[in-house]
């Protein structure tokens, strides 16, 4: 598993490292440390980019983003269950 | 060619204000961008009308050319000074680094209308901040139940890219699996982003699926019921099983057969079971003499 060091992907992005900060403090997004560096874990990155289009093109905060990020988990829950549930479905009809 | 009411689309009037604009297309975009609908393929495509109907009505020259020319697209003439005017506001649009929209948009995401009136060249500057990984793409695959009996390997076109790929066997209908790195590529120093192929089993046999299991029902003759016998049985591999059947066989009962259901899904060797259901038919059209032994065998009870 890669990682890359926290400030470059602020420099990458643009984004200052108290949005980075702030989305670890809300539990958002996981960092690694290693010798006082801090790091981003390369699976992360997609849900990072997330977070930053919500935060920034849909203006939604970091409580909101709390929110949003909690029901997108249980919509996840919930399609793959109707997935389930729809096979399930096809075998009585 | 359809002509498109953008004004409609943003549920706003003619004389809506620049700020208006913004506001009925950031409330839309909340409701439609795909970040926050996963999957919906109706919300995605909404959110492309809403981006469409943004790029026109919040860039003034943009505004003002649909205003004139919009509904009479058609007639050449006009078309023909529009055209001459275009590469004043593509330069303009380019230019205009206040420009906001959501995502990156190729042009396949612009309607024809929006195409031949501003140009196929027209692309969306969308985002100022660098993207670091590529984008996911979806793709779904659609089989026949009896194509994923064995690990079978495909080749998957997908762009311009090939992908070798081993479908692995008791794939489950509206399984997705993830294929790291063939989504949109970015180039050195970025993560590529991935594929996802989603997989619609389609059932073309008689048997039905129950995860790893499969169900069948059979008929039965009520003499073989009664008095037992062998019977053969079709397997979803297109394979026949002898089977025993027990007399006093009552009807709607259940016989399994270990190991004849679906490969477990990344289990090699590993198999789900088939149960067999009997429905015993009864015997029609019965002759004098049949009647007469079936009265004499009632007598007996």
């Amino acid at each position: 598993m890669k990682s890359i060091p926290v400030k470059q992907i602020c420099a990458n992005y643009n984004i200052s490292q108290s949005f980075i900060d702030e989305l670890y403090k809300y539990d958002l997004i996981e960092l690694i440390e290693v010798k006082s560096v801090w790091y981003i874990s390369n699976l992360e990155i997609a849900q990072l980019e997330r977070l930053m289009r919500m935060h920034f093109d849909l203006e939604i905060n970091f409580e909101g983003l709390d929110v949003v990020n909690n029901l997108l988990r249980q919509i996840g829950d919930l399609q793959n269950e109707l997935t389930i549930l729809r096979n399930r479905i096809d075998f009585y009809e | 060619m359809k002509y498109i009411d953008y004004y409609k689309i943003l549920g706003i009037g003619k004389t809506a204000t620049e700020s208006e604009i913004k506001k009925a297309y950031r409330k839309l975009a909340r409701k439609y961008h795909p970040d926050v609908n996963p999957g919906n393929k109706e919300a995605e495509k909404k959110f492309k009308e809403i981006n469409e109907a943004n790029e026109v009505l919040s860039n003034s020259e943009n505004r003002k050319k649909y205003d004139k020319y919009g509904k009479d697209w058609k007639h050449a003439d006009e078309f023909e000074k529009a055209r001459q005017q275009q590469g004043q506001y593509q330069q303009y649009h380019y230019g205009n680094g206040q420009q906001q929209s959501y995502g990156s948009f190729t042009e396949e995401d612009f309607s024809d209308f929006f195409s031949s009136m501003f140009g196929g060249g027209f692309r969306s500057q969308a985002h100022s901040r660098t993207q670091f990984k590529g984008q996911d793409y979806h793709a779904e695959l659609q089989l026949n139940l009896t194509d994923v009996l064995k690990s079978e390997k495909q080749t998957l076109t997908i762009g311009d890219k090939k992908i070798r790929l081993t479908i692995p066997a008791g794939i489950e209908n509206g399984q997705e699996i993830k294929i790291k790195d063939y989504g949109q590529s970015v180039g050195e120093g970025g993560i590529n982003g991935d594929l996802y192929i989603k997989f619609n089993i389609v059932n073309n046999t008689n048997f039905k699926r129950k995860g790893n299991d499969l169900y069948l029902s059979l008929d039965l003759d009520l003499y073989k019921a009664i008095l037992g016998g062998e019977i053969v049985i079709p397997t979803i591999d297109g394979k026949k099983v002898k089977l025993k059947v027990k007399p006093e066989t009552q009807n709607n009962i259940k016989v399994k057969l270990k190991g004849k259901g679906m490969p477990i899904y990344k289990k090699e060797e590993q198999f789900g079971d088939l149960y067999i259901t009997y429905n015993i038919r009864m015997p029609k059209n019965l002759s004098a003499k049949e009647k007469a032994l079936f009265t004499e065998l009632s007598k007996l009870r």
